[in-house]
């Protein structure tokens, strides 16, 4: 959840709230992209009686730039609605569900996905089964087959999915939000405790996930397939968001009634931009405006709060980094135009100098036979910031851009300081986070085994 | 919004505006602004649809932001500001 709950606005509306979004080379079908939107931040497993589910009044978008222009060229929407099978009864199930059309199962989603280009609109689904959530032995006694039975084929090649899945994100929110504690570091915090290990704080939740994976073709800009990493036509960006209606009517008498245009309440491309980067200020507006906007909000990546907070609240760690006064140029590139040719051997996901918050992919970079989970800076020219696998330690890999590990790339003397490379909130993911194929993350935790 | 509640002044707002819509084109609520003061008499009649909803921000603008369906419309028409204040008392 590298975006959850991260403005004052959208944490008190989870249904709508984006969470993370991932881009990648399907590994497993490398002619494909699989693109995955994550919304409703911390489920607790056990969250009965009523599990969590979309939100019929949401307009939930996937949205891809292929021509460097950071405005959408290809959107997939998805519109949910709720079907309740008997009134009368509290219960979400009143029997095992063993399949998808189980009478046994109360309340149910069905959803519709609609591609938008310039040549119109087409409805590629509807009346497509979610899944329940995961409740328990008895409820949902083999959920990995049900879930299955919830990916979908909607023709020319793409599968989609929608429904709870485990978090993927893993991240020591409790210490983080500490005054940017690092447990296996925070012995040299300016308020010090005893080195610890990182405490995996989204183990144990769930969350609900829009993944559609769709061949590279229907995602370039002139229908290729992309096969030239060096190309501009390789390269996508990608954003979700998720909308409301203007006007909402309540009553007593009468279910609410929605009216009026879409308004977007809730944004992501990168991981962790609103929420640690965007000023507390400005979020909420942040996450009403496309990316073709942020260039209004450039100064807060070029001289990022965290880069000035570190070398505070870690005194005489970060010496070099406390003299880097001029904008940060290598961020600019990670996260706002992508990175052009020339800056990292062989490889680009440069997309003008639009500024935008997209999640840039390179479709001709092919999947990594040992995916490292430091992305580029591993080494790995498959994973972040050139989009965004299910494994990869994003937190890391920006924290250790924040402190100065990237800078060199676009000021080669300078040096950074040691611990730059090495700092981290000390986490892994754990057995269980992700799955080998479609929709990669893992089967959800089920609220008996696991209560929140 | 005193003495009068929520429900009544939207079902009072959406009769008026909802009047108001049914004579105006779906093309021009489309288009964007009336030009101030212009009346709507003479726009040929259409269906009223199912429920329309009246904003007023600011009365002292002469601007009622029409909601209906997927779209919105400012229309400046102070004539209809004054008639939906005066019946929101």
């Amino acid at each position: 959840m590298s975006s959850h709950r991260e403005a004052p606005g959208i944490s008190k509306d989870p249904v709508a709230d984006n969470t993370d979004l991932y881009a990648f080379v399907s590994p497993d079908q490398p002619g494909t992209v699989t693109l995955i939107a994550n919304w409703i931040p911390l489920e607790g497993p056990d969250g009965g009686p009523n599990f969590f589910e979309f939100g019929d009044d949401v307009l939930y978008e996937i949205q891809v730039d292929n021509d460097a222009d950071a405005e959408p060229d290809v959107t997939f929407q998805f519109r949910f609605t709720t079907m309740v099978v008997d009134p009368n009864t509290f219960l979400y199930n009143t029997g095992p569900i063993t399949s998808l059309d189980s009478s046994t199962w109360n309340r149910r989603q069905l959803y519709s996905v609609t591609r938008v280009t310039d040549a119109g609109n087409t409805v590629l689904g509807t009346g497509l089964s979610c899944p329940p959530c995961n409740i328990g032995p008895r409820s949902t006694p083999d959920y990995a087959a049900l879930a299955q039975a919830a990916v979908h084929s909607l023709g020319d090649g793409i599968q989609v999915f929608a429904g709870q899945r485990r978090e993927g994100f893993y991240v020591d929110l409790g210490a983080v939000f500490d005054l940017a504690d690092l447990r296996p570091f925070q012995n040299l915090h300016v308020i010090p405790t005893p080195a610890a290990p990182g405490v995996d704080a989204t183990s144990s939740v769930n969350v609900h996930s829009i993944a559609i994976q769709v061949p590279k073709q229907l995602l370039c800009r002139d229908g290729s397939m992309p096969g030239d990493p060096t190309s501009p036509a390789s390269t996508i960006g990608v954003w979700a968001s998720a909308s409301r209606r203007m006007a909402s009517v309540l009553s007593s008498d009468s279910p609410a009634e929605q009216t009026g245009p879409w308004v977007q309440v809730s944004r992501l491309g990168n991981p962790l931009i609103n929420e640690a980067v965007i000023p507390m200020g400005r979020k909420d507006l942040w996450n009403s405006l496309p990316p073709s906007a942020d260039a209004q909000f450039l100064s807060y990546v070029q001289h990022p709060e965290l880069a000035g907070l570190l070398p505070v609240l870690y005194p005489g760690v970060f010496p070099h980094l406390a003299g880097l006064t001029a904008p940060r140029a290598d961020l600019v590139a990670i996260l706002m135009t992508g990175i052009p040719a020339g800056i990292v051997p062989g490889f680009q996901n440069f997309t003008g100098s639009r500024i935008a918050d997209m999640l840039r992919l390179n479709m001709a970079v092919p999947p990594a036979a040992s995916p490292n989970p430091l992305g580029l800076i591993g080494g790995d020219a498959a994973g972040f910031p050139n989009g965004r696998r299910v494994a990869d330690d994003v937190f890391t890999i920006e924290l250790r851009a924040i402190a100065g590990v990237t800078y060199p790339l676009v000021s080669p003397s300078y040096v950074p300081d040691a611990a730059a490379s090495l700092v981290t909130d000390g986490l892994t993911p754990g057995a269980g986070r992700y799955i080998a194929q479609f929709p990669y993350l893992g089967v959800p935790l089920d609220g008996f085994d696991v209560p929140g | 919004m005193a003495e009068l509640t929520r429900r009544r002044f939207l079902q009072t707002s959406a009769g008026i505006a909802g009047a108001a819509a049914g004579l105006t084109t779906l093309g021009a609520l489309r288009s964007g602004r009336l030009p101030s003061g212009l009346g709507l008499a003479g726009q040929p009649e259409v269906a009223a649809p199912a429920s329309v909803m009246a904003y007023v921000r600011a009365s002292s603008t002469g601007e009622v932001r029409l909601m209906v369906g997927e779209r919105s419309v400012t229309v400046q028409d102070p004539e209809l500001v004054r008639r939906l204040v005066k019946a929101a008392g």
